[in-house]
């Protein structure tokens, strides 16, 4: 992962849109909270240096995604993010 | 982030939505903005993974095989519906269903099945022909498990190398190129267009050995590696002939009419044909004529 926006890169739009949020909360036999969440992400467009647009991402149907979470010293930490739907 | 692969992250579940959304939706660029304090470790953020539900302890659990369990469910309602009857000046601005008797247009939605199904999102249209639509719709749902596994789906080509000789003991190279495929078929009076993929295969070694169902479809190797192991190669134990295929599982989706995919709750088995493998055993010795000069030597 780098800062894309230090070497001129930025992205615009892409707005989420957390549809649904839907947990049990109870722990797994991992020690970890399950948590689905169903989101869409608006239309992204990637610039590059100078303004070149390299690609434009279009609204796509909302997806699935599990967050699966511990909670230590007051802090949750999501240790595994997949999406499991699209 | 390269290959799609981001590298897991501790950081405060607020930001963590919005870093990780953008990659479910196939974005895979630099994140501009995000916080310094943001770090990056460990498992990562995957894409593809077989999920299911474990109905023993209700915890979403990732399977290495096995049909996927989606959580999202469909729904449909008949538009412009009042009561028992349709508002005509509600459908004055919307498409017709008129290519055979009884077309209704239908709005599908989708959501969690968690969720209260009154808050699923618009999903698309389609025209449904019947009478009763939700009905014919109840009644495709409750048929196209077997529809699909009566589609002519193409399992694959099954290669193995080397073939049709190889050595005993050596390690035979197994893999399968396949492809999606669609049907599209009248079921009820209404298109229906389903999508077979293919998801895992069982490889069927002939001399009483299977291996899968597995994920890797296996790859060709070059010949100079001819013989050593790879994911889905097989060593035989003894000499002789050997019929060998592959049944490959398929996972479906259905549409109606153009509408909404769904995913078929069941899966699909189609097995290659079978092709003969012969094991053979290579000896060496030391000869020190050719078989001009003595036919009797070993191997003239």
């Amino acid at each position: 992962m780098k800062k894309g926006f230090a070497s001129g890169d930025w992205l615009a739009g892409g707005n989420f849109n957390i549809r649904a949020v839907e947990s049990t909360f109870t722990r797994t036999d991992r020690g970890r909270y399950q948590v689905l969440i169903r989101l869409s992400q608006r239309e992204v467009t990637s610039y590059g240096p100078g303004g070149k647009v390299y690609a434009v991402i279009e609204e796509a149907p909302p997806g699935v995604q599990i967050m699966e979470a511990t909670y230590r010293d007051g802090e949750w930490t999501a240790e595994n993010v997949e999406t499991i739907a699209e | 982030v390269k290959d799609g692969i981001l590298r897991s992250f501790c950081v405060p579940l607020a930001i963590s939505l919005s870093v990780v959304g953008s990659f479910a939706l196939g974005v895979q660029v630099a994140i501009a903005g995000l916080e310094e304090d943001a770090e990056w470790i460990g498992e990562g953020v995957k894409f593809g993974g077989n999920w299911t539900l474990d109905p023993a302890t209700n915890d979403w659990v990732d399977r290495p095989v096995g049909l996927p369990n989606s959580p999202i469910g469909y729904r449909y309602d008949v538009v412009c519906r009042v009561a028992d009857n349709i508002d005509v000046g509600c459908m004055a601005s919307k498409r017709s269903c008129n290519e055979a008797k009884g077309g209704r247009l239908v709005q599908w939605y989708a959501g969690l099945k968690t969720e209260d199904p009154a808050t699923w999102d618009p999903a698309g249209e389609s025209c449904i022909y019947s009478e009763e639509p939700v009905d014919v719709m109840d009644e495709i749902a409750g048929i196209i498990v077997r529809e699909f596994q009566r589609r002519p789906v193409e399992a694959g080509v099954l290669t193995v190398q080397p073939s049709p000789h190889t050595l005993i003991r050596a390690h035979t190279n197994f893999y399968v190129k396949s492809r999606e495929q669609i049907f599209d078929l009248e079921l009820l009076g209404q298109d229906v267009r389903i999508v077979a993929t293919p998801t895992e295969y069982t490889r069927h070694y002939g001399d009483g050995t299977s291996h899968g169902p597995a994920s890797d479809p296996g790859a060709p190797v070059d010949t100079q590696s001819w013989g050593e192991q790879t994911a889905t190669s097989h060593a035989y134990q003894e000499t002789g002939d050997y019929p060998v295929s592959v049944t490959v599982h398929y996972s479906g989706e259905y549409s109606v009419n153009g509408g909404q995919l769904i995913p078929i709750d069941g899966r699909g088995e189609f097995t290659t044909g079978e092709q003969t493998i012969s094991v053979w055993r290579s000896e060496t010795r030391n000869v020190a004529d050719d078989c001009n000069e003595n036919p009797a030597s070993w191997g003239c």
